[in-house]
């Protein structure tokens, strides 16, 4: 199902003609009306007219996190206040928060796209669509809120938390989509199954649509197996409007970004060159169809690759592989470069392993990986017990090269946060 | 074949956890009629066997408040209190090539019983009922 089907399934031709002429645009409005940018570009040597295709975007300075604060509350902007229609900030969990503006205009096609994205994989207007993600400064709900009644769902704003009242929605209201966070979908999976109730038959999920955070296919796999539903990767960060950047097909393989709205390069994230599809590097993002605060060559952190060949639902709009993570999140320990998903990966695949871990690094470089056992498959001998923290050991040994320190835990005990969980704390002296 | 089963309970090796337990099922006016520590040491967990009088209302409390728990199999044989009791069922077995892999005894209701893991349990069942020994089983348990 399409929402927009010519311009979801135009020619490359058209949709690089389009960007070429969207991205001159931006540049144009930047030149004059930001500050910011015209030092910025200035410093790298572009005028107005240094971009005659689009490779030449490489040509142009990227833009960081950092930036974005520095120029907080409202530099970035460059419409005049009464065209300003809504203010986001990104999560600041240190200082200041990235102040995100918009106009109208700029939210009617955050919506349409995240309509795209809901029509992509079989969202219709007879749905019943309950968002349990944040409501309010953050960008997550609002904007898929929007997308959602675009279409014409019924959308019940239920935010996240209170997994009693969760449920009660579920149930008396027949909810047949959710949206939430991986770690939430788990935990809400787990408290259904203690209430004696059968997530897969006594609800009436059909898709589910988890974001915010990165996971692994085999978390996929298991938030499908326990609610008897279609679960699609959503894709998006406030800096760039939020979620639906990007966003799965029913192929489930790769996310397609929307280009009409962003123009998408992967980078090596040391020597910042761009990388051919398939290499696997940190995201750039600049923003070409945006009019309050345009983002060019934005570092979003997060590590992907893209796919090269057409996609089978029919669109051709650029897919990128599952996020394996943030350029932030890895960690080294004995000198060796280790990704929180990596070990994820190989949890998720272990029987016996539940659906929680966290990983500790402590004293001078130790790793100790804490997992939850899955209480269905509990059969009471040590034995077995003893298995399962063997494959632990010796298969992460295998992949990252480092042998952790392991200890099962009861199902339940490890803290499980209703927005993002934290998975690796690092308590080391060095 | 005359079997009881014991509580397999996930344990933590951590202060309190033992008398979380045992408060849960002195809540739910369960009785424990033997227990065992199986600590795995240089591990953070451990396992506790428990033989209670009413195993499914124990299975249901305990989960409920959160523990892990299952259920194995053990055979569980009514002896004579006096010398050579047990000895007699160790040769017994043994002469049948069966080995006892764990073994504890304990009274139930003036009676002592011993609770053993053999190899075959099947077999080790029927030997010992054919050489006119009781084993418990779990109606007895109840009543």
């Amino acid at each position: 199902m399409f929402w927009e089907e010519k311009i979801e399934t135009a020619t490359r031709e058209t949709l690089n003609e389009l960007q070429l002429n969207r991205l001159r645009e931006t540049l144009g409005k930047l030149f004059q009306k930001s500050p910011f940018y015209q030092n910025k570009l200035k410093e790298a040597g572009i005028t107005p007219d240094s971009i005659h295709s689009l490779d030449d975007v490489r040509r142009l300075p990227f833009t960081t996190s950092a930036d974005l604060r520095a120029q907080y509350p409202d530099k970035m902007n460059i419409v005049p206040r009464e065209e300003l229609f809504r203010l986001h900030t990104s999560s600041g969990t240190t200082g200041k928060p990235k102040a995100l503006f918009f106009t109208r205009k700029d939210i009617e096609i955050l919506a349409n796209n995240f309509a795209r994205c809901l029509t992509m994989v079989g969202c219709t207007k007879s749905d019943i669509f309950q968002n349990m993600m944040t409501y309010g400064l953050f960008t997550g709900a609002m904007m898929s809120h929007y997308g959602a009644e675009k279409i014409g769902m019924l959308a019940i704003p239920a935010g996240p938390g209170n997994s009693e009242r969760q449920l009660m929605l579920m149930q008396d209201f027949g909810t047949t989509v959710i949206h939430l966070t991986p770690s939430y979908a788990l935990y809400f999976a787990n408290f259904v199954e203690k209430k004696g109730l059968d997530p897969a038959n006594d609800l009436s999920l059909k898709i589910i649509l988890v974001g915010a955070e990165s996971y692994t296919e085999e978390t996929r796999r298991k938030i499908e197996k326990a609610f008897g539903a279609k679960v699609y990767n959503c894709y998006g960060l406030s800096e760039m409007g939020g979620p639906g950047v990007g966003f799965e097909c029913s192929a489930q393989n790769g996310i397609h970004l929307w280009e009409d709205t962003y123009l998408v390069e992967v980078i090596n994230p040391k020597t910042l060159e761009p990388l051919p599809p398939g290499e696997t590097g940190e995201l750039v993002i600049t923003s070409i169809n945006r009019e309050a605060m345009p983002i060019i060559r934005y570092r979003t952190g997060d590590l992907t690759s893209i796919i090269p060949g057409p996609c089978p639902c029919g669109r051709t709009h650029i897919r990128v592989t599952r996020f394996k993570g943030r350029v932030d999140d890895m960690i080294v320990v004995k000198g060796a470069n280790i990704y929180p998903q990596q070990i994820e990966r190989i949890l998720m695949l272990i029987p016996g392993v539940g659906r929680n871990y966290l990983i500790t690094l402590h004293g001078l470089d130790e790793m100790l990986i804490q997992v939850e056992l899955d209480a269905e498959t509990f059969d009471g001998e040590l034995r077995k017990l003893e298995n399962i923290k063997n494959s632990i050991t010796t298969q992460i040994r295998g992949e990252v090269q480092v042998k952790p320190q392991v200890e099962l835990l009861p199902p339940g005990s490890l803290p499980v946060s209703e927005g993002k969980t934290k998975r690796v704390i690092d308590k080391r002296n060095i | 074949m005359n079997e009881i089963k014991l509580l397999s309970i996930f344990a933590e090796n951590k202060l309190g956890f033992l008398a979380k337990i045992t408060q849960t099922l002195a809540t739910a006016n369960i009785n424990i009629l033997w227990f065992k520590i199986i600590d795995n040491s240089g591990d953070n967990f451990g396992l506790l066997r428990v033989l209670v009088n009413h195993r499914s209302k124990a299975i249901e409390n305990l989960k409920a408040n959160g523990f892990t728990v299952s259920s194995v199999p053990i055979l569980a044989v009514y002896i004579e209190d006096i010398p050579g009791a047990l000895a007699g069922i160790a040769d017994i077995l043994s002469k049948e090539n069966i080995n006892i892999r764990n073994g504890s005894g304990f009274i139930f209701k003036g009676k002592t019983v011993l609770l053993i893991e053999t190899d075959d349990k099947e077999e080790a069942a029927k030997i010992l009922t054919h050489s006119n020994y009781n084993l418990l089983n779990e109606n007895e348990l109840e009543s």
